[in-house]
């Protein structure tokens, strides 16, 4: 009786890593990542650099250097312009994603554990906002204040922390719930000790899960909202932009608009699949135990 | 009961008074900034501050506010300047070719997407399971402008079996609906599925499928007597939730096609700063989502007998 | 096997997945239940009866095998037959009833429809027919108002009134050979006797043999005519229920028995003239729009313990939640030494928690996955107002204290058994030197020789501390060992209030009369204790 089970609970990284569905999205999400990291390095050419216009894929240029992607109607390398984008996509989705979670967290974590009228009223907020659709929320936001990332990162908080925060309160009236939130409660416990130290830490594992899936989002907005001509200004190169800048000349030269979506969905796919893995994962450990 | 839908009514209204407000204060804030998308950059500034004064846009912003509201509630939703004729005149006809590009795309992705769900769910960890499971993942991961350039690559590019532009200039043909169809179906179709699937495997796993099983009752029977009856909940219900997400890809897909519908009138709407119709627009989109949500809280109480029969248990002593 | 058995099982092993704490679920288990007997099979969680269950109505659940051994029925092997024949025998020859009525039923289906598809899927019963025969059914089972409940939906009837369902359908056809499967577990005691005797009645000049599993010796007692004892998936003891319970020969059923506390415990000592430690008067307090406690008051003497006894929706939770101020009473006042605890508020209130401290119900539930047993015990320990040097000598002390190795310190608490979680939560909640310690059935998700164990302690550590109890409990049995007063409560009201061996020796009211004589075991022991006095 006094002894203690020692039951070999598998460490969670490896568990993590073991997991085939985990690796082929960390690998899609990690060649972009890197790309964003070292563009400078890798990329062959200057991406805002006019070379030889409409060159295709695999064909050297009239001065001899190859273009592996084909060039744009610029005469833009295309391989550059997509590791360049990768940076614009990367850093703007993130901190976009980032900011609307920590709003969402934190609105959510009061109005679970709180409850009552600060509940009511937050709730009441973020229904309201989630009954725009988001795209035309982030046509209204970008038309009226202007397409820059900052302001891409304000509409994607203003609409995505909605949905964060009702994740966060249904987990936190969840786990508020469990007798050692009340146990706490009955030492005398601060309550921001208690949502920080009791309840966010139980809350991780499906919160990881959920920004990878709105990191994904995010990044889907983005080459919306470029496709649609809204998004970051020229000349930065992203790739819904590349998309929207081909698209005319599409049907003669397709590698222009091709190699742009197969990048946004490798990184929008290997996300879906790191959220997939990581939560079928978490399921089974939660099973074993 | 009764009370219950009142309290629904209550708090839909209110969500689209604050976001109407939203609107109205986003488009309409700065009054110098209206008169110059309605007259344009080169009109004179003596010009605007007349327009401005005929247009009672020097009241006070509260009571511009309560004015615009009635004027959307009574119909009179101004002109559009892009078109030039009254946005009243223009916004119904591209809704009837949303509608019919959404209705076609619910149908077929509801279908779809229930089938497979059921298939899948019906016997977890199968190859069945897996196989949808996976292409769900990966339609539902891929942005819908992505999808419209593969499969424009796939079947016009390359096949040449379908058109890459869907105008309808010269009259409806269902040829040019397949694309923006097949684009839209995919994304949803592959979340509905999900949704279905996780409801199906939750009902196969529930207690009372178990009882079905001992009391000797067949996979068909407990498929569809037992399990379907509750694992249908979920999904029917997020159907209607699902459609605020399908006027996003509306919008993308139908400027993609160059579709004629309610997606590129706001996207034209939005490029030229045309105020009027883009508030129409803005207003019109929340009713249609407001309006989901209302059916599907009530599908939900009609399809859960715990809300529908009164909530008073019949007998309470053993 | 002899000819009256209906089935018999015959060195039966199941194999657990790899990985798991063990190679076999079941192991070399060899049993028959008889015609028209009961052949109760008990044993504590994990003991491999809940599957063997399962094997005898060949659906073993996912990720078990059949590991050798025959289960014969009728001539036929179940572990071997095809999908397609085991049906046709379930429901008509082999039925099963289950551990939770609600659940067991279909939500979307009224209950009287789910009777008829019994007869749907094995006869050719007319609609009419099989609706008089349904009608039946549910009168057999002692339904009031058959015709309403029939067309009732599982969550318009009670839990005893599903599980008369389950029963009424299991019993459809007339089948050889019943299961069931921990029956009565989530039903109201006072519910649970009139299930066992509807139980009883089943037996009675039928042809079936019924398999009855459970954890409860009370239960056994009540409706065994066999009894099987089973521990780590092997067959420990089997034989008649009289040799087995009262003259067990295996030393595991020994203690078991020993464990099963009784309404007649020995007397106890505690002096009950100190002044209350807990002075609660008139409480009234809301759960959503029910009156959950009405005008209730309670005293505790310093150093002695009240038990709080009721059935679900009692409001004892609700009276234990009030009383530490986790639900507000609506009006009232609690004393806790000299302290008005109803009128603290914000600071104060967080200050004075320590005083009141509580061990909960659910030992999965009441602590803290992520954190370490040494930095749950030393935060009580800092919040409580001691340093963090004092705080950590005191929770190895503490963990001396609840017989837990020291080693449990860095520990985290998925390395903890049940009970051994439960010692760590009474540790937590005498790391703040509370005057009051209320526990919230504490001991009911327990086995009933870790119940023991942790009554034991509890009882212990009263004597070592002088520490107030309020303890809550469903359990009239529970309450008798640990009680020096007794509170009964129902429908939010105290309705019998004395000291405990009044209140189960000569109880007034007449739903204390129910409660003592619902709770199951006492039918032959009563006669015993009274021999034995």
């Amino acid at each position: 009786m006094t002894a203690i089970e020692t039951r070999k609970a598998g460490f969670r990284v490896p568990a993590v890593l073991k997991s085939p569905t985990v690796v082929i999205g960390a690998v899609f999400v990690g060649i972009w990542v890197f790309a964003a990291l070292f563009a400078p390095w890798i990329a062959p050419y200057d991406p805002l650099q006019s070379r030889a216009p409409l060159q295709l894929p695999m064909t050297r240029g009239p001065d001899g250097s190859l273009y592996l992607l084909g060039t744009d109607l610029l005469g833009r390398d295309i391989l550059s312009r997509l590791l360049y984008g990768a940076r614009a996509v990367v850093l703007w989705a993130g901190l976009a994603t980032a900011t609307a979670f920590t709003v969402g967290l934190a609105m959510g974590l009061v109005a679970g554990f709180y409850k009552g009228w600060v509940d009511k009223v937050l709730s009441f907020i973020a229904n309201v906002i989630l009954s725009f659709p988001v795209l035309v929320l982030y046509i209204l936001v970008i038309v009226t204040f202007g397409a820059s990332g900052l302001n891409i990162v304000l509409a994607v908080t203003f609409a995505s922390a909605p949905g964060i925060f009702r994740i966060v309160r249904a987990l936190t009236i969840d786990i508020a719930a469990q007798d050692y939130v009340a146990a706490a409660i009955v030492q005398g416990e601060s309550p921001w000790r208690i949502m920080v130290v009791e309840i966010l830490p139980n809350a991780a594992g499906p919160l990881v899960v959920d920004a990878c899936l709105r990191l994904g989002y995010t990044t889907i907005t983005i080459g919306v909202l470029g496709f649609l001509g809204l998004g970051l200004p020229p000349p930065t190169p992203d790739w819904g932009s590349m998309v929207n800048d081909g698209r005319p000349m599409a049907i003669a030269f397709p590698h222009m608009v091709i190699f742009p979506c197969i990048a946004i969905s490798m990184m929008t796919l290997g996300l879906s699949l790191l959220a997939d893995g990581i939560r079928e994962v978490s399921l089974k450990q939660g099973r074993g135990s | 009961m009764l009370a219950a839908v009142l309290k629904k009514l209550a708090e839909v209204v209110g969500a689209m008074l604050v976001v109407s407000f939203i609107v109205f204060l986003v488009l309409e804030a700065n009054v110098e900034d209206v008169a110059v998308k309605v007259l344009g950059a080169y009109s004179a500034p003596d010009q605007r501050a007349a327009w401005l004064e005929a247009n009672g846009y020097l009241d006070p912003f509260l009571v511009r506010y309560v004015r615009w509201l009635w004027d959307f509630v009574t119909l009179d939703w101004g002109q559009s300047t892009l078109f030039r004729v009254p946005v009243t005149e223009i916004l119904p006809q591209r809704l009837a070719m949303t509608g019919i590009l959404a209705g076609v795309t619910l149908v077929v992705s509801t279908v779809l997407s229930l089938v497979l769900g059921i298939l899948a769910g019906m016997n977890e960890g199968s190859i069945t399971d897996r196989t949808v499971s996976f292409v769900s993942v990966l339609t539902t991961s891929i942005p819908e402008f992505a999808t419209a350039v593969f499969l424009s690559a796939i079947f016009v590019f390359w096949l040449g079996w379908l058109p890459g532009a869907s105008t309808m200039i010269s009259g409806f043909t269902a040829r040019e609906l397949v694309l923006p169809v097949a684009v839209l179906t995919l994304y949803s179709a592959g979340y509905l599925a999900r949704i279905t699937r996780a409801s199906m495997v939750e009902a196969m796993r529930s207690p009372y499928v178990r009882t079905a099983l001992m009391k000797g009752a067949s996979t068909s029977r407990i498929v569809l007597q037992h399990a379907l009856r509750n694992a249908l909940i979920a999904p029917v219900t997020v159907i209607m939730l699902h459609i605020p997400w399908l006027l996003s890809g509306v919008i993308v897909v139908e400027v993609f096609f160059a579709y004629k519908g309610f997606g590129t009138l706001l996207y034209e709407a939005a490029l030229n700063s045309d105020v009027f119709l883009i508030e129409a627009c803005a207003m019109v989109s929340v009713v249609v989502v407001v309006a989901t949500q209302l059916i599907s809280d009530g599908l939900y109480r009609l399809l859960n007998p715990r809300l529908r029969v009164s909530a008073k248990p019949a007998g309470a002593t053993a | 096997m002899t000819a009256d058995s209906v089935v018999s099982v015959e060195n039966l092993s199941v194999r657990l997945p790899r990985g798991a704490d063990r190679p076999f679920a079941v192991e070399n288990v060899t049993l028959d239940v008889r015609k028209g007997e009961i052949l109760c099979v008990v044993g504590e969680s994990g003991s491999g009866k809940s599957v063997l269950s399962a094997a005898v109505m060949g659906a073993l659940p996912r990720g078990l095998a059949f590991g050798g051994g025959r289960v014969l029925f009728g001539g036929q092997d179940l572990t071997t037959l095809k999908p397609r024949a085991l049906r046709a025998m379930r429901g008509k020859d082999i039925a099963m009833v289950f551990q939770d009525p609600i659940a067991s039923l279909n939500p979307a289906i009224p209950v009287g429809l789910q009777v008829e598809e019994v007869f749907q899927i094995h006869t050719d019963l007319k609609p009419e027919e099989r609706r008089a025969r349904a009608m039946a059914l549910l009168e057999s089972t002692h339904l009031p108002d058959p015709a309403r409940i029939h067309g009732a939906y599982p969550h318009q009837i009670s839990g005893g009134q599903c599980q008369r369902v389950v029963i009424a359908m299991a019993l459809a056809l007339d089948p050889k050979l019943l299961i069931a499967d921990e029956p009565t577990t989530a039903l109201d005691v006072t519910t649970q006797a009139q299930i066992l005797k509807l139980f009883n009645e089943l037996r009675g000049g039928s042809q079936h043999g019924i398999l009855f599993i459970t954890h409860d010796f009370g239960v056994v007692r009540e409706v065994a005519d066999r009894v099987a004892v089973m521990r780590h998936g092997q067959l420990v003891e089997i034989g008649p229920a009289a040799d087995v319970l009262d003259r067990p020969t295996h030393a595991y059923t020994r203690t078991l028995i020993a464990s099963v506390p009784s309404l007649n415990p020995p007397a106890r000592t505690t002096d009950l003239t100190a002044p209350p430690a807990l002075k609660a008067d008139d409480l009234v307090a809301f759960y959503g729009p029910v009156k959950a406690l009405k005008d209730v008051s309670v005293t505790i003497p310093k150093g002695s313990t009240l038990a709080v006894v009721g059935e679900s929706g009692s409001g004892k939770s609700t009276l234990a939640r009030t009383i530490i101020r986790l639900h507000e009473p609506d009006s009232g006042t609690i004393a806790v030494g000299g302290v008005d605890y109803t009128a603290l508020k914000g600071r104060d209130l967080q200050e004075r928690r320590r005083l009141i401290q509580m061990i909960f119900q659910n030992p999965f539930g009441s602590l803290n996955p992520r954190r370490t047993v040494g930095d749950v015990l030393m935060r009580a320990g800092v919040l409580g107002g001691q340093t963090a040097t004092a705080a950590r000598a005191r929770a190895l002390e503490l963990l001396d204290l609840v017989r837990l190795p020291r080693e449990a310190f860095d520990r985290r608490p998925d390395a903890f058994s049940g009970g051994q979680r439960q010692r760590i939560s009474i540790a937590r909640a005498l790391a703040m030197n509370p005057e009051i310690v209320i526990a919230d059935e504490s001991v009911s998700a327990l086995d009933v020789s870790v119940q023991a164990q942790v009554l034991n302690l509890l009882d212990d550590l009263q004597k070592k501390t002088g520490m107030t109890m309020l303890f809550i409990t469903h359990d009239l049995r529970v309450a008798a060992q640990i009680a020096d007063h007794i509170a009964v409560m129902k429908r939010g009201e105290v309705v019998e209030y004395g000291l405990a061996r009044d209140v189960l020796r000569r109880p007034q009211h007449p739903y204390t009369r129910d409660l003592v004589a619902a709770a199951p075991g006492q039918t032959r022991e009563e006669g015993q204790g009274a021999a034995a006095e």
